[in-house]
């Protein structure tokens, strides 16, 4: 048996392991801080040039009259975290967590604060779909990271950039550090934790379509998984309709779905019609964002789609001058047609003129890694935060609320990490394990002739799109998971062509692989288990929300090797749902209770 | 004058381990609306997946893919083909490989002493 300073590079002992930098992680990291903890940070790209967070499009959410008292906006003070509360019950389809959402409907006024007290700056308040009141504080996502990276770097701690931890390590039940590489050199080192935070967000990269950044390739969710963590809500990836599909530079782009929130603008099919009458002819494209991405969906599958697959999102009844003027009114999004640092006449076609073909993208994972109101999962010494996690939302998040999650999550997390880590001693990590994962970490640099990583990577997200994506049915799951059981098995044929070991991103892109599979396995197999459509889940073979069979979460569990799917109540504390069978769009409003 | 569908791009390739940087070129075919990043990751999918670049949200909000394009700085994502390329690492800062840089290590100005042994 060899040593462990044999099989690592470099070696680091630590209180708290934080795997990711941007909203949660470093959230997270300020409370280990506080509490005299030694926290190290790692992620797999350079901090505040990465992740979820940065690209938020501006709104972060507390209640109105909270935004008003506390910062001085312009919002409702006839607002309330009890309003806010039923608006997010309402909007999850009444299957959240309600002692999760109680916590974050409370702790958010103080979080976001926060936030503005660290130097973040906020542009007045918005009302957006699914709010009964204004709460989005308009804080774009490089504000957020601004002032918590700033934040951070005032107190001891290590940051380490580039690092994609490949897999947990486990001292029998309970996780006690991670095994990874150090992409820009290719070195393998260990680190050992008495705690171990997962603030990965979610895995949005598998499908072909995404506003999400490169790297959100569901790591923490699959590591999360394997180290046997319950996975609650998996089967409810959110889509965002009306991203554009065309061109190439602009793939995920959000902003034609902005258009619809600030013009008249007109979703077309290929023969020219304004399908949204046939789904919601009072709101028309201004309806929910799930039922805009079925309604996409639907129009593809059923052959009234554009050439790339989307529907086509049209100005042109509107006046030239009009169109034009749009980027005066809404200077936060489109400031001189700009859209974060694009220039979109530098791509666009003359949008007076021609219509832009969009689609839905993988916008956000609602399920993830379950967790009590202390971050705590099932594992011992693991605890999560944020995108990553899950029944927070439900079966669809409201808009905003993703980066209230992050700073009433991550802060959490923080803080009950380091309480458990002030408790344990270090412990020595098992050197067959930290073997096998190096073993496994560097087969597709040794493996002579494997299968490429970047073809089946664009295999995997063409099934994703296609079987897995915003609308289901029960053979074409089945089909997909037949496919990703055989891909599950190709992980071990995969091999880079090139075989350096600084930042080769193939490399990367084959640790990934395992992540991006069983990341949808877990989607595939909860979608197919749920018999009913509910939010960001439509089957297309059963279309109603069944409130007497599915008002339950589904659970993934790793069970002597195998995926295991069983199904828990639905936790109530304030609000009782209707029973009943609704259609798709249409469950009546639950009761208070308490 | 139609738009050329082939351009050649010159990228200038380094690794620690085989001496100075040097440019290499390649012949990419482009369609209408690509950015440069668009072009990097065609090279990287199907001519040579040994270029390394950074790239993270691909829609200019990140401003992690900051490189030398024609000679001035600018982002990958943001920027339109509008013709031949030449893509350089940002020159202020170490390089790691290839357009991949290493932001906590500026190069000092020549001649000067590091303030900091």
């Amino acid at each position: 048996m060899s040593d462990l300073n044999k099989l690592a590079d470099r070696e680091i002992n630590t209180d708290v392991l934080i795997i990711g930098s941007e909203g949660t992680g470093a959230r997270a990291a300020i409370e280990v801080q506080k509490l005299g903890l030694d926290v190290t940070v790692v992620t797999k790209g350079v901090m505040a040039k990465s992740g979820a967070t940065l690209t938020a499009d501006g709104d972060i959410d507390m209640d109105s009259a909270s935004a008003t008292r506390l910062l001085g906006l312009k919002g409702d003070l006839r607002d309330s975290p009890k309003i806010f509360f039923e608006d997010m019950i309402r909007e999850s389809k009444y299957i959240s967590n309600q002692e999760l959402v109680d916590v974050h409907v409370h702790e958010a006024p103080e979080r976001v604060a926060e936030l503005v007290e660290w130097g973040a700056e906020i542009d007045g308040i918005v009302h957006a779909q699914g709010h009964s009141y204004p709460r989005g504080v308009w804080m774009p996502g490089a504000e957020v990271m601004k002032a918590l990276e700033g934040r951070m770097k005032q107190a001891p701690h290590t940051l380490i950039e580039h690092f994609m931890v490949v897999e947990l390590i486990m001292d029998g039940k309970r996780a006690v550090g991670a095994a990874g590489v150090k992409l820009d050199t290719g070195e393998f080192w260990v680190i050992a934790a008495k705690a171990v935070i997962m603030a990965t967000g979610g895995g949005l990269r598998p499908y072909p379509h995404t506003t999400a950044p490169d790297e959100l390739t569901g790591d923490g969710q699959a590591m999360a998984y394997r180290a046997g963590a319950e996975m609650i809500d998996m089967e409810f990836p959110l889509f965002l309709p009306y991203c554009l599909l065309s061109p190439v530079a602009l793939d995920g782009v959000d902003w034609p779905f902005m258009m619809t929130c600030f013009l008249d603008a007109h979703a077309l099919n290929r023969e020219g019609q304004r399908y949204m009458s046939r789904w919601d002819p009072e709101r028309m494209e201004k309806s929910t964002r799930d039922i805009n991405s079925i309604a996409q969906a639907i129009e593809a599958l059923e052959g009234r789609g554009g050439p790339k697959g989307g529907t086509y999102m049209s100005l042109s009844h509107l006046p030239a001058n009009l169109v034009e003027d749009t980027g005066r009114w809404f200077p936060s999004t489109t400031d001189n047609w700009h859209y974060g640092e694009i220039n979109l006449k530098d791509f666009l076609p003359d949008i007076s003129q021609e219509a832009m073909e969009c689609g839905p993208a993988s916008h956000y994972q609602n399920g993830g890694i379950r967790i009590n109101t202390h971050c705590e999962t099932n594992v011992p010494g693991l605890f999560a935060g944020g995108e990553g996690t899950g029944s927070l939302m439900g079966a669809n998040r409201i808009s905003g609320n993703a980066v209230t999650s992050t700073q009433v999550w991550g802060y959490r997390a923080g803080i009950r990490a380091a309480e458990f880590a002030k408790d344990q001693s270090p412990t020595d990590l098992d050197v067959d394990q930290v073997q096998a994962i190096r073993d496994r970490t560097f087969a597709p640099l040794q493996r002579e002739k494997g299968l490429s990583p970047i073809k089946v990577r664009k295999e995997l997200q063409q099934l994703a799109g296609e079987k897995i994506g915003v609308v289901r049915d029960q053979s074409g799951l089945e089909e997909a998971l037949k496919t990703l059981g055989g891909m599950t098995d190709g992980v071990s044929e995969l091999g880079t062509e090139h075989k350096g070991k600084i930042y080769n991103r193939e490399w990367m892109e084959a640790l990934q692989l395992p992540n991006l599979i069983v990341y949808l396995q877990m989607v595939a197999n909860a979608a197919l288990t749920r018999t009913e459509s509910r939010g960001a889940q439509y089957r297309l073979d059963h279309t109603k929300s069944d409130n007497e069979k599915w008002l339950k979460n589904i659970v993934v569990t790793r069970k002597n090797g195998k995926m295991d799917i069983s199904t828990v109540p639905v936790v109530i504390k304030h609000i009782e749902p209707v029973e009943g069978v609704f259609d798709y769009g249409h469950i009546p409003e639950g009761r208070w209770i308490t | 004058m139609s738009a050329p569908t082939v351009i050649n791009v010159k990228v200038q390739r380094y690794s620690p381990d085989a001496g100075a940087p040097a440019f290499q070129e390649y012949e990419v075919p482009i369609e209408p609306g690509m950015s440069v990043m668009n072009i990097l990751t065609y090279i990287y999918e199907n001519l040579d997946s040994s270029l390394s670049h950074y790239t993270s949200c691909r829609i200019g909000k990140c401003l992690g893919c900051d490189v030398g394009i024609n000679g001035e700085t600018d982002y990958a994502c943001t920027t339109p083909v509008r013709g031949d390329l030449t893509i350089t690492p940002l020159p202020e800062f170490v390089p790691v490989k290839d357009l991949l840089i290493d932001r906590d290590r500026p190069k000092r100005p020549a001649g000067k002493k590091p303030v900091i042994a």
